[in-house]
């Protein structure tokens, strides 16, 4: 049988929804493949033609969730915020719409967004990475960030150490509607605005001077 | 405008002789503080204001609880000091989220007998400093504890606040209906960690046994505890809101915000929004003696009315929360730290007017009852002297009969600082919470008379408001 892109489209799309459905109604953990494949009405293996693995599969969501939350932030962007605001709201946007995962996001940390992240699934991994990164940078670089010369490696890596601790915090927040998490992303994210905007005085390199 | 962290440190209670392990503790973390740069950022200045006052509050408590363990056996003394000890710690790290100290802070400010002129200053300031919360955490904010975002539930709702909170910030807004609001927000989280914060501190200091009057330490932990609680659950300020407005109905020119119960929550309060000025807003336009002695009145009025009818004590009276509306009506805000007395204190008080009445013996055993004296303490002659020259004070506006009270008389208001000093410092009562609300209210009462320069019938109301509650 001839596999038109278009099925191809759909199937993935069916896997997905299932996959929304159940991660979501019976958690992560207690869901298995051949679960997944019945509520796409699929076969196993063909799952696997899709998604090597259910932890690609949360990945996938996780990265489906924040394009969306990276459309509403820009509907919702005012103009005139502070950078500290705008990182916020980008954040927040996305944690929005993850939601209803937030089971799963402990998963996803651990996986594809970790460092030790095996390649098939890291790959993902880095795309979801450097499309938030590139948002941040665009923020940062809109704010002026006059005191900062140039966003490099460095700073974008302070960031993403920073999101990925809030989102391990926010994964296993306990309190009330995760109100601690507001706080500490709010923190995390001020910290971060107020190193950007006053850097490091350049430390004098050994021997420069007898 | 900014504290220096000198001068803070400039005005910490002077050591005491014998510096123990905690003071030792305290010096340290002090010296630290002082070593590093001032932050000049506003986040950071917030955060390590918060963390310094922490540490005032801390040395407060080390001086006070030190003065009392004169006399103890040593190993009382060692015990206590390790769960002081503790208390620190958790003071100390009481900074990580603003406000909370900032408020601890502001209580001790209130108490001008405990801590020197120029602590008392500036810890006043300290509470203008809370740095805002952007509108994209408000809003988020307010979705989880309303369902919606502003723009969803208010007709209109500005970005910026227009005042800060001591827990946050306070926004205008309009409902669907047209009502002008004013709504107060709390920092995310800050509720929840000040009271767990306020459980373990006094889970520490309550066995502190202290000097010959025992308890006077962990009351005042418990006090202070108990003020903190009221004011982050803006459910009970609401609460309160309503009990007063009722109360105050029939005094046409006294406003009590009314609350909008469908927009509140324990950490989100919205009331209707008053427009005019702050007492010092209004004082600073220079208003006639006559525009001044109605103010006072009506200040004098609702508050008798809400102390014997409603037995209410208003808690926080400080000119932020007075204002003179436009059209010339006086606003009361602020109900977090209000006090309800409950049958037994209300006996204190019932007696203490019944002493006021009478005089003499009965006036005595009020005082002595209402103290918690022991039988041996009452028969303490110094002791007596200094408690009746208090009640002498406390009942002085009234004592004046049909004529005005003038509260712009300085010597009033110092004497009666003195003596509340001392009460204190003397260990003279031990403090039944009652007696530090109803001193705190009545002598920040007549602080706000004494700003206002203003003549009051005291006696008189306060004859028909004891008449109208049938006492
Ligand atoms: N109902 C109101 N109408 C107008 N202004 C208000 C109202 N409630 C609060 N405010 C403003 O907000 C400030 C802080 O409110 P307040 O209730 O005193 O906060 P806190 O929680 O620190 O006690 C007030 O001093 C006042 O300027």
């Amino acid at each position: 049988m001839r596999v038109t892109s278009d099925t191809k489209r759909e199937t993935r799309e069916r896997i997905l929804a299932a996959a929304r459905r159940l991660f979501v109604a019976r958690g992560f953990e207690a869901t298995t493949i051949r679960e997944l494949a019945a509520e796409a009405r699929i076969a196993a293996g063909t799952l696997f033609n899709y998604f090597d693995s259910k932890e690609a599969l949360a990945v996938a969501l996780v990265e489906e969730a924040l394009d969306a939350g990276r459309a509403d932030f820009r509907a919702k962007l005012r103009g005139g915020e502070e950078l500290s605001e705008e990182l916020f709201l980008h954040v927040v946007t996305g944690l929005r719409r993850l939601e209803a995962y937030r089971g799963l996001v402990g998963t996803v940390l651990e996986t594809a967004l970790s460092p030790f992240a095996h390649s098939g699934i890291s790959q993902r991994g880095a795309d979801l990475r450097l499309a938030h990164l590139e948002v941040v940078e665009e923020l940062i670089a809109k704010a002026g960030a006059t005191a900062a010369p140039s966003v490099g490696p460095v700073t974008l890596h302070l960031y993403w150490t920073l999101y990925l601790g809030v989102m391990a915090f926010w994964s296993g927040d306990e309190s009330p509607q995760q109100e601690d998490t507001l706080g500490v992303l709010d923190e995390s994210l001020r910290v971060f605005a107020l190193a950007l905007a006053n850097p490091a005085p350049p430390t004098s390199g050994p021997a420069t001077r007898s | 405008m900014e504290a220096r962290i000198a001068d803070l440190i400039a005005s910490l209670p002077e050591e005491l002789e014998e510096p123990t392990s905690a003071q030792a503790e305290l010096a340290r973390i002090l010296a630290d503080l002082a070593s590093r740069p001032v932050p000049t950022g506003r986040v950071h200045r917030a955060w390590s204001l918060g963390t310094l006052s922490a540490k005032i509050a801390a040395g407060w408590m080390v001086t006070h609880v030190r003065g009392a363990f004169a006399g103890e056996e040593e190993r009382t003394r060692r015990t206590n000091e390790q769960r002081l000890r503790a208390a620190l710690a958790i003071l100390g790290s009481m900074g990580y989220m603003r406000g909370a100290v900032m408020k601890v802070g502001q209580i001790l400010a209130n108490y001008p007998d405990l801590v020197p002129e120029q602590l008392t200053n500036t810890l006043a300031m300290l509470h203008f400093e809370a740095p805002p919360m952007h509108y994209a955490l408000l809003g988020e904010h307010v979705r989880h504890e309303l369902g919606a975002e502003p723009e969803e539930l208010f007709e209109s709702f500005e970005r910026e606040a227009f005042a800060a909170a001591s827990l946050g910030q306070v926004h205008r807004a309009r409902t669907r209906d047209g009502d002008e609001l004013a709504v107060k927000i709390q920092y995310p989280g800050i509720g929840r960690t000040i009271e767990s914060d306020f459980k373990n501190l006094s889970i520490l200091a309550a066995p502190m046994r202290l000097g010959p009057d025992g308890d006077n330490f962990a009351a005042q932990i418990a006090y202070v505890r108990d003020m903190l609680l009221l004011e982050v659950d803006y459910e009970s300020e609401a609460r309160f809101l309503e009990r007063a407005r009722e109360a105050l109905s029939e005094l046409e020119d006294v406003v009590v915000p009314r609350v909008f119960r469908d927009l509140s929550t324990r950490r989100i309060l919205s009331m209707e929004r008053l427009e005019g000025l702050h007492l010092t807003e209004w004082l600073a336009t220079n208003p006639p003696q006559s525009e001044r002695d109605r103010i006072g009145t009506l200040l004098n009025r609702a508050t008798g009315r809400l102390f014997f009818s409603e037995r209410l004590c208003w808690g926080d009276p400080h000119p932020g929360n007075v204002m003179v509306l436009e059209d010339g009506r006086l606003g009361l805000l602020d109900f977090g730290s209000c006090r309800s007395f409950d049958g037994h204190e209300w006996g204190l008080i019932t007696l203490g007017v019944d002493g006021y009445r009478e005089g003499g013996a009965k006036l005595r055993e009020a005082m002595s009852v209402g103290c918690d004296l022991s039988a041996e303490q009452a028969a303490d002659p110094e002791r007596m002297k200094f408690l009746m020259a208090y009640a002498a004070w406390y009942w002085e506006p009234m004592a004046v009969g049909d004529e005005a009270f003038d509260f712009s008389d300085p010597d009033y208001i110092q004497r009666g600082m003195q003596l509340f000093g001392e009460t204190s410092s003397r260990r003279y009562t031990r403090s039944h919470p009652v007696n530090l609300y109803n001193a705190r209210f009545l002598y920040g009462v007549r602080v706000l008379c004494h700003l206002m320069k203003a003549r009051v019938h005291a006696g008189t109301i306060t004859h028909e408001e004891l008449e109208r509650a049938g006492i």
